[in-house]
């Protein structure tokens, strides 16, 4: 198959490709691998490239098949982790300076070995925002990761270069992380679609925590069935992460094309509406018209949540790190240390406060999904802004960029409900839709955006490079 | 926050960063102090909302 | 004329507390012990202006009372003096989300003890459901 054919190609059109043998694995993977040495300088979106692992991967791929042992469900499909994974031989950055010092990791993190049985292939880990308390895709030691749609503009984070590399047709599936909004908010600057499952639903061993009360691993695609195929392939119980919730595997891929219609919608109202760009508010209309979603609902008190999701992040964000800014503070981004030193300083009372509150807020929100199917909410409140941004204007009032990027995001994140976020695409940059579902219901959330998909209301646009 | 408070803060960065031993350059004071002056007005808005003595946190532990 | 004296304040929240209690569990008695029994108080309700503490006892008696419950912010008690106290309060019911309502109280110590002479309850589109 000619290099170009290669091009954006979704992970599905690859499986088929190479499991029908008119592409070899080895051909797709030489081709990601040129693609990816070429974008280093225009989107700075890798980390490390394992170049060697990938091709032996590839070369296995298509020494099977040649054997005529069956293809795994994600045959010859080229992905990327964001470098907080575990990659066995390399040490796990988190975006940082002072991992360098790590030993490697000694075995990749569960979701590789998974993806991996299925015949995919990891070409390398993905630049982010240190140690993930970031949702600008900035990063002081490795730079900013470049958004492909107009590189003077940030791929959103922490999940940067894994926004950058799917959206730069590096690799059609990428893995990321999402705490309070890390994987939504990149797949929302850059046009993508991205899934935040639920709390406990994905196994985080081997990876490097963030805030434990909220880290949530998660895939990140150009198209639904893309998402669906990694989601499925990396499902099921691991007790190596004590939050892995004990549940079958429940496929999503045989109920993607099951109707929507008849499924009971709302879009948020109140503060989901409040700080909303035009592009945010009429991204998330477009999305409720072609689903025929006339009905509004207000999730209580979603400011407060928003802001018991902040004082618990950073509370534990600083424990985790108090050793490392004890002794080598200077080593930090410094936008990450100053807010970690402050964590450390939080009264315990608030942040004890900021957990019963949780469960309030979620007995309230579940309550909600006995009426309602899926709620949508603006993944973002505006579009990419050009990096180093410090500023932005909402609701008529300027407020400090960094930390309002994610108040879309953070309100759901802070229960843990699934979401997936559905790329609308304007002109000139696209923005997210967040469609969100009662806990375990990533089905619902995937056949949704599957539904738009089909519809032409949801696309991964393609940047002009 | 008023004048008081705000010195309040600065009492609070100084004590606790000898108590936890961090050490802190004098250049990080002010991005320390706006950081967690906006924590802790986010932080007043959750201990305002009055919940019930034996409303249970959210993390459940089993044994 | 001293401002919160503590033992004051004590004694208004509790009177502010137990008037609370029987207010989400709809206990008639308390509830029209604790209004002044007197034709000048004032209560002003969600959607009834009620002079008189006959009107308001009429009121409570022919009240719902389903979806009494709500989650309360931001108490502040001021007193002046020993007789004389404001209580305000913020609260949320469940499934009225993006509203908060607002309680004034005006109390006073009469012989018989503390006693609500004037209230104001209100509900408003909730303005705090807004960015940091």
């Amino acid at each position: 198959m000619p290099e170009a054919m290669l091009a954006w190609q979704s992970a599905a059109a690859i499986v088929d490709a190479v499991s029908s043998g008119r592409s070899s694995a080895v051909a797709v993977i030489e081709a990601t691998l040129t693609r990816i040495d070429a974008s280093a300088a225009r989107l700075n979106a890798f980390t490390a490239v394992t170049r060697e692992r990938a091709l032996a991967k590839a070369r296995a791929i298509d020494a099977a098949r040649a054997r005529g042992a069956p293809c795994g469900q994600l045959a010859g499909v080229p992905f990327a982790v964001k470098n907080l994974y575990d990659v066995a031989g390399l040490a796990t950055l988190a975006g940082s300076k002072i991992n360098r010092r790590l030993p490697p990791a000694t075995a990749d993190s569960p979701l590789i070995t998974r993806l991996e049985a299925a015949d995919a292939v990891l070409v390398g880990a993905l630049n982010m925002g240190e140690y993930a308390y970031d949702f600008t895709g900035e990063n002081a030691h490795y730079g900013a990761s470049r958004n492909p749609h107009d590189p003077a503009h940030m791929t959103g984070g922490s999940s940067g270069g894994c926004g950058g590399a799917v959206a730069g047709d590096l690799v059609p599936l990428a893995l990321g992380s999402d705490t309070n909004g890390s994987i939504r908010v990149p797949s929302s600057f850059c046009g993508l679609f991205g899934l935040k499952p639920t709390y406990g639903r994905l196994s985080r061993a081997r990876s490097f925590p963030f805030a434990a009360s909220f880290d949530h691993l998660g895939p990140l695609a150009r198209s639904a069935r893309d998402l669906a195929l990694a989601y499925d392939a990396m499902q099921g119980h691991d007790t190596a992460d004590p939050v892995s919730a004990a549940r079958q595997i429940e496929p999503v891929l045989p109920c993607l094309d099951l109707a929507t219609r008849g499924l009971r919608l709302a879009v948020a109202g109140g503060y989901f509406r409040r700080g909303a760009s035009a592009e945010a508010i009429g991204a998330v209309a477009r999305v409720a018209a072609a689903l025929g979603a006339t009905a509004e609902i207000e999730i209580p008190q979603a400011a407060r949540a928003r802001a018991a999701a902040y004082v618990i992040t950073a509370a534990e964000s600083a424990s985790l790190h108090l050793p490392r800014l004890r002794s080598e503070a200077h080593e930090f981004d410094p936008a990450v240390r100053d807010r970690l030193i402050a964590g450390a300083m939080l009264p315990a009372p608030y942040v004890m406060a900021a957990q019963k509150f949780r469960r309030w807020y979620r007995e309230q929100v579940l309550r909600l999904f006995q009426s309602i199917d899926a709620i949508l909410a603006p993944a973002t409140p505006f579009t990419a802004p050009r990096i180093g941004q410090q500023r932005v204007r909402l609701d008529g009032v300027e407020v400090p960029l960094r930390p309002n990027i994610g108040i879309f995001t953070q309100p759901i994140s802070f229960i843990g409900l699934p979401v997936v976020v559905v790329p609308v695409p304007l002109a000139p940059l696209p923005i997210g839709v967040q469609i969100i579902t009662a806990p375990w219901r990533e089905d619902v959330a995937l056949r949704i955006a599957h539904r738009l998909e089909q519809d032409g209301v949801a696309l991964a646009p393609r940047p002009a490079l | 926050m008023s004048d008081e408070t705000d010195r309040a803060l600065e009492s609070l960065i100084a004590a606790a960063a000898e108590l936890l031993a961090l050490p802190i350059e004098p250049a990080w004071r002010p991005a320390i102090e706006a950081n967690l002056k906006a924590t802790l007005q986010l932080a007043a808005t959750v201990v305002e909302f009055e919940l019930a003595d034996d409303l249970e946190p959210a993390p459940v532990f089993n044994a | 004329m001293e401002l919160d004296a503590p033992d004051v304040v004590a004694a208004v929240r509790a009177a502010f507390e137990h008037y609370e209690v029987a207010l989400v569990t709809n206990d008639l008695a308390t509830l029209d012990t604790l209004f002044h029994a007197d034709p000048r108080t004032i209560r002003y309700g969600i959607a009834e202006n009620l002079y008189g503490h006959a009107a308001v006892a009429a009121f409570r008696a022919q009240r719902s009372p389903q979806g009494l419950a709500r989650t309360r912010a931001k108490t502040v008690i001021t007193t002046y003096g020993r007789d004389f106290a404001v209580a305000s309060t913020l609260f949320y019911r469940d499934g009225a989300a993006g509203k908060v309502g607002r309680q004034m109280q005006t109390w006073v110590r009469l012989p018989q003890g503390w006693r609500i002479v004037a209230a104001h309850v209100s509900l408003i589109d909730d303005p705090d459901q807004a960015l940091s």
